[in-house]
């Protein structure tokens, strides 16, 4: 079940650290801001009719298990981005796209609002865009285009740059004070 | 069915197992105890000494099974001891009479009872001034248990289920705490319970049950696994007790042997590894390297475990140097498994800090922050992290050898840690400015994870409903003096804890997710040395 719900989803890519006690969290931001929240029960039905158990044996509840995963991440997919949203509505890093659709220049706009960190070596730790199928199989051809033209590079490059200034900036504040 | 229990467990069973719950049904009974040995020969013949209700000394000898003649005979001189010598101890007055007994989990052979009969009678005829002996055998003891034990007993049928679990392990293993816990808290230790008495009957069924449980372990000598269950036991009547809100008169003769039993089984382990060549244990098929360094980690733990409660309990305590020279030797062979091994280097560096190797305490200090930065660091790839304190060794042994159903995922862990706060606590407390100016910037990259407990008396509780898990990254630029002052103060803020400072360096070894910044600094010295 596990396993399926992790499958071909964002939930794979969202690291899942598991509490033992406690009713409730908090994550305290550098800005002093406390995000307090509860524990959610995700729960999706199971069923499978008497006949296909007696047909199919075992393999009449597969495929109950995948609908089940399947709505339990779905119900996880739904909390984490209505989660992003609270957050980045909060901290006003939304960008409105205004029902346009995604051009290169929104998605410069895009990065230019995210904190982008960088190894050590100084190169970007890209973050991972979450974008709709539809949306996907739209955009998979203009990425190619943008990364073969030579101004997009540029424009890219240049707010890399500008984010490794700022990341600079940042690791250089990391430091004991008196 | 417990009742079979208690009677299977009490036959079989010798003194050294059935002298913690009989020190209970003594209480039970309205006796206060004075004395009880630790497991060793004692001078006078006298294994527990107490008062009764009615202010009578009473010296009780315990033995293992039937006492027939020739057992008499070599235990006699003991026995003479036991009613020829009065009871000499700091508190009691060398004048004073006492009541003898000779206890023992079998049956007396007419010829010993008549025996036994004449030297009183010749004691009384002569006016000696001896003690008259009467005995206490199976059929006494198993009366007194059942009774001491009373109706704390597992009714539901989950219940059953826990105590069989426990009861029917095969003792070579970890001892299972969590099963423990859930047992003594959910069927011995009633929460519903108002009258006081009440509350202090079923404490002290706690102790004895606990003992019949202990069984396999006991037999086969698992001295860790038996620390471990007593140490669950002491925390659970703390615990239970401050949930109760109960006088601490009224527990601590219970938690007190719960802890002076875990404390005799620790001792043994370490006394036992003094003259061990090697650690090898079982099946040496799956043995040696991470289990066998892990062993030593523990026992390292343990022997400055003992030393420092030894220290506790006597300010003119001079220290083992086999203690020391044991953990001085295996300190470069140990394995810091992950952030549950933290107590065990803990209790090290305070022993070394007693014994004033304050080099070398904060020399561990630092090496563990950096193995812990190293390991943790989301940037790197190439070690396995350290997985958070609620993951056992046992746990991430299985889990790395590939034995646990669903194993661990080790890379939840990169970014995260539990122990980096009050190492960064601890490192501030000893003047550490310039080892943690060094490591500040990957300090910063962690996030400092920590549970807030909401009710003190869940501190105590292997694992609590109530509470709140928090996470942060340090600051970024961080004042140095704020942060000092604010370790300091982190000890004046764990004042609620003072009163088990003794049993904390005991309990965070079995109890280690609650190795937190309020519980490390109960256990700071009182004077830290720069």
């Amino acid at each position: 079940m596990k396993e399926q719900m992790h499958r071909s989803s964002i939930m794979a890519e969202i690291k899942t650290i598991p509490h033992f006690e406690g009713d409730r969290m908090s994550t305290k931001y550098d800005d002093g801001d406390i995000d307090k929240s509860n524990y959610n029960l995700f729960s999706a039905e199971l069923s499978v009719k008497r006949d296909d158990i007696i047909k199919l044996g075992f393999k009449a509840f597969i495929e109950g298990i995948k609908k089940a995963a399947e709505e339990l991440k779905s119900q996880q997919s739904k909390m984490v981005f209505e989660k992003l949203n609270e957050v980045t509505t909060k901290t006003g890093n939304v960008v409105n796209a205004k029902g346009k659709p995604i051009s290169y220049d929104l998605l410069l706009k895009t990065l230019e609002t995210i904190q982008l960190d960088f190894d050590d070596n100084g190169n970007p730790l890209m973050p991972t865009m979450v974008v709709s199928p539809e949306q996907y199989e739209k955009m998979k051809e203009k990425i190619v285009e943008w990364e073969n033209d030579p101004e997009c590079n540029k424009q890219f490059e240049k707010i890399i740059n500008q984010k490794r200034k700022e990341w600079h900036d940042r690791e250089s504040n990391r430091k004991l004070v008196d | 069915m417990i009742e079979r229990a208690i009677e299977n467990w009490l036959i079989r069973t010798n003194e050294r197992n059935y002298l913690a719950p009989f020190c209970q049904v003594l209480m039970y009974k309205g006796h206060r105890i004075i004395y009880k040995s630790s497991h060793r020969p004692m001078e006078q013949g006298k294994d527990v000494i107490t008062i009764d209700k009615n202010g009578q000394y009473c010296a009780y000898q315990l033995k293992t099974g039937n006492i027939d003649l020739t057992k008499w005979r070599e235990i006699r001189p003991e026995i003479e001891e036991l009613i020829q010598l009065p009871i000499i101890h700091p508190s009691i007055d060398k004048n004073i009479e006492h009541k003898s007994f000779l206890v023992f989990n079998g049956n007396l052979t007419d010829e010993v009872r008549i025996q036994i009969d004449q030297i009183n009678e010749d004691n009384i005829r002569k006016k000696r001034d001896y003690s008259y002996l009467d005995v206490i055998d199976i059929e006494s003891l198993l009366k007194d248990f059942i009774e001491a034990q009373g109706k704390f007993m597992p009714k539901e049928v989950e219940d059953f289920d826990l105590f069989l679990q426990l009861h029917l392990a095969d003792g070579n293993d970890f001892f299972n705490k969590e099963t423990f816990f859930a047992f003594i808290s959910k069927a011995i230790l009633d929460t519903s319970l108002k009258g006081k008495s009440d509350i202090k009957h079923c404490i002290i069924s706690s102790v004895i049950i606990t003992s019949y449980i202990l069984k396999p372990f006991q037999e086969k000598e698992n001295h860790y696994a038996l620390f471990e269950a007593w140490i669950v036991l002491c925390a659970s009547i703390i615990r239970y007790a401050l949930s109760k809100n109960i006088n601490i008169k009224d527990y601590e003769g219970s938690s007190q042997i719960a802890l002076s039993e875990a404390v005799s089984n620790l001792k043994e382990l370490c006394e036992e590894a003094l003259f061990r060549e090697d650690f090898l244990e079982g099946d040496l098929m799956g043995d040696g390297d991470l289990m066998y360094k892990s062993r030593l980690t523990i026992l390292i733990g343990a022997f400055a475990a003992i030393e420092l409660h030894n220290l506790s309990i006597n300010d003119d305590y001079v220290f083992n140097p086999k203690s020391i020279d044991f953990i001085d030797r295996q300190l470069t062979e140990v394995w810091f498994w992950g952030e549950s091994a933290f107590p065990f280097f803990l209790n090290v560096i305070h022993l070394y800090e007693q014994i004033g190797y304050h080099k070398k305490a904060k020399k561990l200090l630092l090496d563990i922050l950096v193995t812990l930065l190293r390991s943790n660091s989301r940037i790197n790839s190439q070690n396995i992290p350290l997985a958070n304190p609620y993951y056992g060794v046992h746990e991430i042994l299985e889990s790395l050898f590939g034995f646990q159903e669903e194993n661990i995922d080790f890379t939840i862990f990169f970014g995260s840690s539990y122990i980096l706060e009050p190492i960064i606590a601890m490192m501030a407390r000893r003047n550490m400015r310039s080892e943690l100016e060094k490591l500040w910037r990957p300090i910063t990259h962690i996030h400092i994870n920590k549970f807030l407990i909401d009710k003190i008396e869940d501190v105590f509780s292997w694992r609590t409903k109530s509470g709140d898990n928090t996470s942060q990254f340090p600051q970024q630029t961080q004042s140095w003096t704020q942060l000092k002052n604010d370790a300091f103060s982190e000890i004046s803020n764990s004042s609620e804890l003072m009163d088990y400072k003794n049993f904390f360096n005991l309990f965070l070894m079995v109890y280690p997710h609650r190795a937190d910044c309020q519980t490390i600094a109960v256990l700071e010295p009182e004077k830290i040395s720069t």
